[in-house]
């Protein structure tokens, strides 16, 4: 028996070992003291966003230490909603679309910032745990040098039709992908929720060999890269491209007409650090708050009703917006989605 | 030197009610797997049955079989796992024997190429893919101005999806045959020639027919691997819908998840994954001979236009699998802001990871690394044994369940470790020894179907003689039977490590800061739409793994691994 016994020993010695670096260097991160000063964040921001909110947060709160954790909305809150009986989260930023409803209502606590009031009508909170802090409006990312090779012009949906286009517009999957669904309700309350016109719309755009993108950010990332003539997609992710630096890429906004989806921040349910995080949050959605990140980041529309300035965004008042009955699309979400499922299998086979 | 009959796999057959040593570890492997493997997945799939509201209900299954938007998926990744293994076998089998039987110049080059293939995190591999022979991608553009007249296929849907995956997994099936290659007996071969058979007639009635365990134990790993593989399909299947994909999209999507369906195609993925296994179980059952070991291989120089083709076909083949790698080392030396790759080359994305822990990715991954692979050695021997020399009932379950979570996508193991050990007394959520559990869970298939066939081959007339000398049974297994498994558990380690280090997907749920490891910080750059850093975090592990297999080459130089 004493090679087992030796071979266990080695194996409990080691992993006793890793155990105690890893927890050590858990510790490192600037604790003590008696205020705890530890935020761990998940979010599905990109690296623009998450850069600028760090630099904030820092000026604002002496001493913060921010651990991150990425991923995409459906991982975070699977993860979130696994860790519940032992939160290891403080709060989720991002990918918290208000047209969840009430969706993940048990994992986050129900409370608001104090700055609820200064936020635009439209945007405050629909289910009282949402932080509504900014959003994101549907736009087509599209590609001037092949667009120029096609000789054509894409300035709206019925441009998409166009049969130079085929099997050259992508748009992300809108039965797993937030981005997407973001533009299936645009169509819905450009052409009018659930008609015939919007169903034959969204038909036309299957027969002319629309391609459905495994992420979201492949619905402008391609186009840039000049795999795809145009994306279905959203401006702060076309706009972030253009900040870095792309060449060949061109934010249009839908001449009929756009709208956004709105976007949340919230606290996770008995989270490590909650005191901290409802702090953050505040500053958030406070007008100073606000004005901060969207000047710092420069890509993002912010929800709250304070003026601010965009630099790599259009005016809003130089964009054609259409209303969305965001409660309509909230309750008839399986609806549709199965309607679309069935139609996609229809054409598609 | 001599050959048994081709012969009933070798059992033991003893009294029922005698416990001994290994009915002890029969016993206690059993206990751990039930803890740590099926209690998980137990929490995650036995939502399956039950709705919303808690109610028993099959209408999951119902939904999954009649729609066939969902029930295609599932065929479809049939058909492309099966596509896949043949084309692996097809490519990989003359590499392996050219490899085995040829003085090539550059060996040790080929081997580690070949190796390094098969270990590229699934999402950068893809990615860098896209860029090189996507519509615009650089290998499409340099054909198209050379080659006017050639028309490139696409790299996405099915026939691109075949190229990756072939690419990237033929070395799963040319490491395995090197081992069996050279366990043929070259007394054999001479024997046969000396009948009248040689050339290619003798490979094939001769050579392939006496390594056909290995083959089909090979094939099974591929059609695994493609069958579970998602990173790959998600970014460019582009409407060529999988299984896994659509596993992962129903428990992590954005919109529209519904657990309970999702573990509903869960519990059919499980399976599927039984089924095929026990396909080749017993498959393999019928194929079973011993070969003593045997002189070594005499290896020719090739010769000739039939030498240079051989040298063309290695090299092309090893170049053309690790040029998406060799993409991504350039791309991580370039100028990048984000997810735009700006002109001009610097050191900057990597003196970003530094600033985002490189070092600790660095060291997670090589600790994590060695920890799981030590665990997965010791089990996988001990498994091995119980499954070919005391085959039972129990035995075989343990087997069959070691291989479940090669099915099912590495983020739902991930949430059943969760759900199942995030309270006390075993509160492991966060910590270093969830992530070695996952990366164990994961990766123990390759060494015990490596050790299984090793062990297939070895006859027991050894352990025998070492009993009727009166040494205990352990004392048998530890003096004899593991030193005559040495060396194929050894390339099973090494396929296991290098399988370990780019293991990302179960690491998505259960991954934090402290226990960030190089393949997460890469994926996590991805999701932050960082490439450049992205590539660099890629490129330091390619060059990590290089290292271990050039100090595992040193040590034990490879031509002396027999299997």
């Amino acid at each position: 028996m004493r090679k087992i016994t030796a071979v266990g020993m080695g194996i409990a010695l080691t992993a006793g070992l890793t155990l105690s670096a890893c927890s050590a260097a858990d510790l490192e991160g600037g604790n003590g003291g008696d205020e705890n000063m530890n935020l761990v964040l998940y979010s599905t921001m990109t690296e623009n966003d998450l850069n600028a909110l760090t630099g904030l947060l820092e000026d604002e709160f002496d001493g913060i230490s921010i651990e991150i954790v990425s991923g995409t909305a459906g991982e975070l809150t699977t993860r979130i909603q696994s860790e519940s009986s032992n939160p290891q989260g403080d709060m989720m930023w991002g990918g918290l679309d208000t047209a969840d409803g009430d969706k993940h209502s048990e994992i986050f606590e129900h409370w608001l910032s104090s700055s609820e009031g200064d936020v635009l009508p439209e945007y405050q909170s629909p289910n009282g745990f949402y932080n509504v802090d900014h959003i994101s409006s549907v736009a087509f990312a599209v590609n001037p040098e092949l667009e120029k090779e096609l000789g054509i012009e894409i300035k709206g949906y019925a441009d998409l039709l166009n049969p130079a286009l085929k099997g050259r517009i992508l748009m992300a999957d809108p039965t797993s992908s937030s981005s997407a669904w973001n533009n299936v309700s645009n169509i819905m309350a450009v052409f009018g929720n659930d008609s015939d016109e919007a169903w034959e719309y969204i038909e036309g755009l299957l027969r002319n060999d629309l391609v459905i993108a495994s992420s979201s950010s492949a619905a402008f990332a391609s186009v840039a890269d000049g795999e795809y003539v145009a994306g279905l997609t959203y401006e702060d992710g076309i706009a972030s491209l253009l900040k870095s630096g792309a060449e060949n890429l061109k934010l249009v906004y839908p001449e009929e007409g756009t709208s956004a989806s709105a976007f949340a921040t919230a606290v996770i349910k008995g989270g490590p650090n909650t005191e901290l995080a409802k702090k953050v949050i505040d500053y958030i959605m406070s007008p100073e708050g606000q004005i901060g990140f969207a000047e710092a980041v420069g890509t993002v529309r912010m929800t709250t009703s304070a003026a601010y300035e965009t630099e790599f965004l259009p005016a809003y008042e130089s964009v054609t917006w259409v209303e969305r009955d965001v409660a309509w699309l909230t309750e008839n979400r399986e609806a549709v989605t199965n309607h679309w499922i069935d139609l996609f299998t229809e054409i598609r086979g | 030197m001599s050959v048994l009959a081709p012969e009933k796999p070798q059992r033991q057959k003893r009294p029922l009610k005698q416990p001994d040593f290994w009915t002890i570890v029969s016993l206690a492997l059993f206990a751990l797997f039930a803890l740590f493997l099926i209690y998980p997945l137990w929490e995650v799939l036995k939502e399956s049955v039950v709705n919303g509201e808690g109610e028993f209900t099959l209408e999951y299954f119902v939904t999954f079989f009649a729609k066939n938007y969902y029930f295609s998926t599932i065929i479809n990744s049939f058909v492309l796992s099966i596509a896949v293994t043949l084309v692996s076998l097809a490519i990989g089998i003359p590499f392996s024997y050219f490899y085995t039987y040829f003085k090539l110049r550059g060996q040790r080059l080929l081997f580690i190429g070949a190796v390094l293939s098969c270990m590229s995190a699934p999402f950068i591999g893809a990615y860098a893919w896209i860029l090189l022979m996507g519509r615009s991608g650089l290998v499409t553009e340099v054909i198209q101005t050379l080659l006017p007249w050639v028309e490139v296929g696409s790299i996405y849907g099915f026939g691109g999806l075949v190229l990756v995956l072939s690419l990237k997994l033929f070395p799963l099936v040319s490491v395995y045959m090197n081992g069996a290659f050279r366990s043929v007996d070259t007394s054999l071969l001479e024997a046969a020639s000396l009948m009248g058979s040689t050339g290619l007639r003798r490979i094939l009635t001769v050579t392939l027919r006496l390594t056909v365990p290995t083959m089909l134990a090979a094939s099974l790993l591929v059609f695994m691997r493609t069958f579970a593989d998602f990173g790959t399909p998600l970014l460019i299947g582009e409407g060529f819908r999988t299984f896994t994909v659509e596993i992962y999209n129903q428990y992590l999507g954005e919109t529209g998840t519904n657990h309970n369906f999702a573990a509903a195609i869960g519990v059919i993925g499980v399976v599927v994954t039984a089924i095929v296994f026990w396909f080749q179980k017993y498959a393999a059952g019928k194929f079973t001979f011993t070969l003593k070991s045997s002189s070594p291989v005499v290896r020719i120089k090739p010769r000739g236009i039939g030498g240079v083709l051989i040298y063309l076909y290695m090299y092309a083949l090893v170049g053309l699998a690790f040029l998406p790698q060799v993409y991504v080392m350039y791309l991580s030396f370039r100028n990048s802001n984000s997810s735009v790759f700006l002109p001009g080359y610097s050191f900057d994305n990597y003196l970003q990871a530094m600033d985002r822990l490189l070092v600790r990715s660095t060291l997670n991954t090589l600790w994590f690394g060695t920890i799981s692979m030590i665990i997965i050695i010791v089990v996988a021997v001990l498994i091995a044994y119980l499954v070919v020399r005391r085959s039972n009932a129990v035995n075989n379950f343990i087997d069959t369940m070691a291989m479940i979570p090669y099915i099912l996508p590495g983020a739902v193991i991930g949430i059943g470790l969760v759900v199942a050990f995030n309270k006390q007394p075993l509160a492991l959520t966060g910590t270093a020894a969830i992530m070695i559990l996952a990366l164990v869970i994961r990766r123990m298939p390759y060494t015990i179907r490596s050790a299984t066939a090793t062990l297939m081959h070895i006859p027991m007339s050894m352990e025998e003689a070492s009993r009727s000398l009166g040494a205990s049974k352990f004392k048998t297994f530890r003096a004899i039977t593991v030193p005559m498994m040495a060396n194929g558990i050894t390339s099973g380690a090494i396929l296991s490590f290098v399988a370990i280090v780019p293991e990302m997907s179960a690491g998505i749920i259960l991954y934090n800061t402290p226990t960030i490891t190089l393949t997460m910080s890469a994926y996590v750059a991805i999701t932050r739409g960082n490439y450049g850093l992205a590539c660099a975090f890629a490129t330091v592990l390619t060059v990590l793994t290089a290292i271990v297999l050039l100090v595992y080459l040193r040590f034990t130089r490879e031509e002396d691994v027999k299997m």
